[in-house]
C-alpha cells in the first residue's frame, strides 16, 4: 500500500478515536455534534484513501468519492436536523445539557 | 497536513468555549481538505471547503452565537467524575483496535489483490500501463461516474436532503409557532377587556 494511503487511513483512525473520545467526554450537545462531524470526516478520508488505494491498484473507480460525496450530504442533513432540536432545546431551557435531556425516558 | 489535523482535533477537544472549538474544527476541514486534493479528489476538496468550513460551520456558529447566552458558552459543568478518564482509556482502546485491524488488513490485501489488479489490468494493459489508466480525480469523469453507476444512492440522497430540509424547519419552528399563536391569543383578550372597561 502506497505511504500517502497508509498514513491517511492511520490519520483516520486518529481523528476518528479523537471523536469518538469527544462525544464520549463531552457535554455539550452543539461541541457534540462537532465530533460526531469529526468522526464522519475520518469516515470520508478513509473512503478517499481506499479509492486511491484501487487506483494505485490500477483499478480507476469513483466509488470511493462518490460514497464520500454521499456521506457529505447526509452529515449536512443530520447537522441540519440536530441543529433544529437543539434549537428547539434552546427555546425551551436556558440550560442544556445531555445529562438533563431525559424527557424520552419512559 | 496530518499533524495540522490532529492538532486541530486536539485543541477543539480541549477548548473551554464552544466557538473556540468550532474555529478549531474549521482549521481540522481545512487540513483534510488538503488531504483530500494530495489523494487526488479536487472535488471532494471544494466540497469540503464549501459545505463544511462554509455552510455546516456556519451553522454552528449561528446557533452558537444567537441561541446561547454569552455566558452560558462554557462547558456546562466539569465532566463527571471518572468520565475522562473512562473515555480517555475507552478510546485508547477503540484507537488500538483500530491500528490492529489496519495492521492485519495492510498486510492481507498487498498479498491478495495481485492476481486481479494484474489480471484485470491486462485488458488494458495491451497498449501502456500509465495511458490505459488516465489520472484519477478528473471533476468529468466523477460526474460521468456519478451519474451513470451511482445514479440511485445520488437520488436517494437527494430525497433524504428534501426530507432532512422539511424535518428540521418543523422541529426548530414548533415551538416559536406555539408562542407566537400563543401571543396573538393573549393580544386581543387584552384588548377587549380594555376596551370593554373603557366602554
Amino acid at each position: 500500500m502506497a505511504a500517502v494511503v497508509c498514513n491517511s487511513l492511520i490519520l483516520s483512525g486518529v481523528l476518528f478515536t479523537m471523536g469518538v473520545l469527544g462525544v464520549m467526554v463531552h457535554r455539550h450537545p452543539v461541541v457534540i455534534f462537532m465530533c460526531i462531524e469529526l468522526m464522519l470526516n475520518a469516515a470520508n478520508l478513509a473512503l478517499i484513501a481506499f479509492n486511491r488505494h484501487q487506483y494505485s491498484e490500477n483499478w480507476l473507480t469513483y466509488d470511493g468519492q462518490v460514497y464520500a460525496f454521499i456521506v457529505i450530504a447526509i452529515a449536512a442533513a443530520e447537522v441540519a436536523i440536530g441543529l433544529a432540536i437543539i434549537v428547539a432545546l434552546f427555546k425551551r431551557r436556558t440550560r442544556v445539557d445531555v445529562d438533563e435531556i431525559n424527557l424520552l425516558r419512559g | 497536513m496530518a499533524a495540522v489535523a490532529v492538532g486541530c482535533a486536539v485543541a477543539m477537544l480541549s477548548a473551554k468555549n464552544p466557538v473556540h472549538s468550532a474555529l478549531w474544527l474549521v482549521g481540522n476541514f481545512v487540513a483534510l481538505a488538503v488531504i483530500y486534493l494530495i489523494l487526488s479528489a479536487p472535488v471532494l476538496f471544494a466540497i469540503q471547503m464549501i459545505v463544511y468550513a462554509g455552510a455546516i460551520m456556519v451553522l454552528f456558529l449561528f446557533v452558537i452565537m444567537f441561541f446561547m447566552a454569552p455566558r452560558a458558552r462554557q462547558w456546562l459543568r466539569p465532566p463527571l467524575a471518572g468520565q475522562l478518564t473512562l473515555g480517555g482509556i475507552l478510546a485508547v482502546v477503540l484507537l488500538l483496535l483500530l491500528m490492529w485491524g489496519l495492521g492485519n488488513g495492510a498486510i492481507v490485501p498487498s498479498m491478495e489483490p495481485e492476481q486481479p489488479p494484474s489480471a484485470a489490468a491486462q485488458a488494458p494493459a495491451g497498449e501502456e500501463q500509465g495511458a490505459a489508466v488516465p489520472p484519477l480525480g478528473q471533476p468529468v469523469e466523477l460526474g460521468k461516474w456519478l451519474f451513470t453507476w451511482q445514479v440511485l444512492p445520488f437520488e436517494l440522497t437527494s430525497l433524504l436532503l428534501l426530507a432532512a430540509l422539511l424535518g428540521a424547519v418543523m422541529i426548530a419552528r414548533d415551538v416559536a409557532s406555539e408562542g407566537r399563536e400563543r401571543g396573538r391569543e393573549h393580544a386581543p383578550v387584552v384588548h377587549d377587556r380594555q376596551a370593554g372597561g373603557e366602554g
